[in-house]
């Protein structure tokens, strides 16, 4: 935990560090001087103003959406008892961000009143509602006969997912609205809209994610074990699912809203976890948080950097670095999860 | 005190569970036996609170089970089912340490740790307590659960009213004989400390020698219970298992015994 922790604080300096502007490492002391101080010359000035402007709510952003994704997939992954589930892969990201595209898409007529009432927090509320209907609907489906059945999990959500990537798709390419017509951030995922408007707009979420977690950690622990045996132990089987389908959906609504679908961080980043300190979600949890960040603001310096001085999509960088640890997963355990 | 009293539980149409009144006491082992399909682990069920039942009334202490929480259940009763699942890599002491994270009962204290130890111990696990859960065979992974079962009431609060109660469904159909006798043995201590127990076993000798009162259930029903040699009857068992069996007493220990008999055609 403290290594994942030293690793964070790493990460977040060099994000802050690494860009257009470089700002060295020996810089960014200056930069801080003059923001709080008014002290330094010109160039320090300028350092101040990209990082407080540019950087610094990228790098929040990152950290937040990393943390949330992460987190989401290792509720997810108890929740279904499964090590393969994710929010990406079963399309929970894509009806988040379906809710997300159609939002912006009627700004000016359907949704204008949810718009107006709202305000930055429009965008996560509803690509929080779409996640909570996808949970939803995936919880139905695969959870008709009593036992969540995987396959038709798996199955059943990337139908899910299919059809509402291909609904944001015809909304986006139908629509006109400036913000939708780089496409590129609802399928592949970015963080270079990064502002503190946005980072103001999932504020809550955040706190209301990191208020519920501990609340979470017993009943996923029992779940673990099946629900008939969660109940045995002493857990209200019902009201905890629809407390980690909200909280999920929570998580990827909010980080949806602000970066697009993002997919393998909530598989990756619980499996290491898992690898490292076992499954028990006390520990996994937090420490998801902590990586997951740490990992998103990585493959952000990584977009950043790769291509210079353009910019790859973060969920590009992600699939590069998630897709065969995937696919190590899914060989080395089979499809069921089972060992 | 738990008892079902004139319970049935119907799904789709079918009755699995017709009419049946059954009572546990304090300070007695009963054991259902029966042939497959007769209704056993969904009666086992109806007793848990998991199943609901269609008709009738499942009581605890002359209450209705399901006013209780299912927090306040876990705290009184204890259940190791035929078969749970678990695909992630737990040790086997965090599996058993699972049985003592009730909500409400704050993280594992030295006193839980402590039961926990004890409980492996108990089913012949003392020494497992780091292995991962996952690489353990069938018949260990099931005193792993037994083991989770006795430590989640040995935390529990206790009450001299309120004896702890044990469901288990077949606890020792994957054990070698060693096992068996002794995960019963330690069921049959604590029975007699006042707790309430109740086993599904299939193997009837075994039920024979460790049994207060056997309770005989073919298609749904209650055929007969009571002491063993009461339900111990050829005729009876021989038309409920429908194969022909003969029962004896055995000549050294004046203890009862079935053995099926072969027809001469196999």
């Amino acid at each position: 935990m403290i290594a994942a922790w030293c690793a964070l604080a790493v990460t977040t300096l060099l994000s802050l560090s690494i860009g257009a502007t470089g700002i060295t490492l020996a810089a960014l002391p200056q930069a801080v001087g003059h923001w709080v101080f008014n002290s330094g010359d010109a160039e320090a000035a300028r350092h101040s103003l990209v990082l407080l402007e540019i950087r610094l709510p990228r790098t929040l952003l990152g950290l937040f959406v990393g943390s949330a994704l992460a987190v989401a997939g290792a509720m997810m992954q108890g929740l279904f008892r499964n090590p393969l589930a994710d929010p990406g892969l079963v399309g929970v990201s894509s009806g988040a961000a379906l809710a997300a595209v159609a939002t912006i898409a009627l700004g000016n007529g359907l949704a204008a009143p949810w718009l107006a009432a709202f305000g930055n927090y429009a965008l996560p509320l509803a690509a929080f509602a779409g996640g909570i209907v996808t949970t939803s609907i995936l919880v139905i489906v695969a959870g008709r006969h009593g036992q969540l059945m995987i396959g038709t999990l798996l199955l059943a959500g990337i139908a899910i997912g299919a059809l509402a990537g291909a609904l944001s798709g015809l909304i986006a390419y139908a629509s006109d609205d400036r913000e939708l017509r780089d496409l590129t951030l609802w399928t592949l995922g970015s963080l270079a809209g990064a502002s503190w408007q946005k980072v103001l707009g999932i504020t809550p979420f955040a706190i209301l994610i990191a208020i519920a977690i501990p609340r979470l950690v017993r009943g996923l622990n029992g779940f673990l074990l099946g629900e008939a045996e969660a109940f045995h132990l002493g857990i209200n089987v019902e009201a905890t699912k629809r407390f980690v389908i909200v909280t999920t959906a929570a998580c990827v609504g909010a980080a949806v809203a602000v970066a697009g679908v993002i997919g393998f961080i909530g598989i990756v980043v619980p499996h290491f976890v898992r690898l490292i300190a076992g499954p028990d979600h006390r520990i996994v949890l937090p420490a998801s948080a902590v990586i997951g960040g740490t990992l998103m603001v990585f493959a952000d310096i990584l977009a950043r950097m790769l291509v210079h001085p353009a910019e790859l999509p973060i969920g590009i960088v992600m699939a590069a670095i998630g897709a065969p640890i995937f696919l190590h997963l899914v060989l080395k355990r089979g499809i069921g999860g089972a060992e | 005190m738990l008892e079902s009293k004139d319970v049935s539980y119907q799904v789709k149409g079918r009755t699995i569970v017709d009419r049946i009144s059954v009572a546990l006491a304090p300070g007695r082992l009963s054991v259902i036996i029966g042939p497959n399909g007769a209704g056993k682990s969904t009666l086992l069920k109806l007793l848990t609170g998991e199943l609901r039942p269609s008709s009738g009334h499942v009581l605890l202490d002359g209450a209705e089970l399901n006013s209780f929480s299912a927090q306040a259940l876990a705290a009184r009763r204890a259940v190791v089912a035929q078969s749970t699942h678990l695909s992630f890599p737990f040790s086997v002491i965090e599996v058993v340490l699972l049985g003592a994270m009730v909500p409400g009962f704050g993280e594992p204290t030295a006193i839980k740790q402590a039961a926990a130890y004890r409980a492996l111990d108990d089913v012949g696990l003392s020494g497992f307590a780091d292995r991962l859960y996952t690489h353990l065979s069938g018949g260990e992974r099931q005193r792993v659960h037994m083991a989770r079962a006795l430590c989640q009431l040995s935390t529990g609060a206790r009450d001299r009213n309120a004896p702890p109660i044990l469901l288990l469904d077949e606890p020792t159909s994957n054990l070698d004989l060693m096992h068996q006798i002794k995960v019963l043995h330690e069921v049959r201590r604590r029975v007699a400390q006042g707790w309430i127990a109740l086993a599904i076993l299939h193997d009837l000798n075994l039920a024979a020698t460790f049994a207060d009162t056997l309770i005989l259930m073919s298609q749904g029903r209650v055929v007969a219970s009571g002491a063993v040699e009461e339900v111990f009857r050829d005729d009876l068992l021989s038309a409920v298992y429908r194969c022909p069996v003969e029962t004896n007493i055995s000549e050294k220990t004046g203890r009862r015994f079935v053995l099926p008999t072969i027809p001469q055609s196999l």
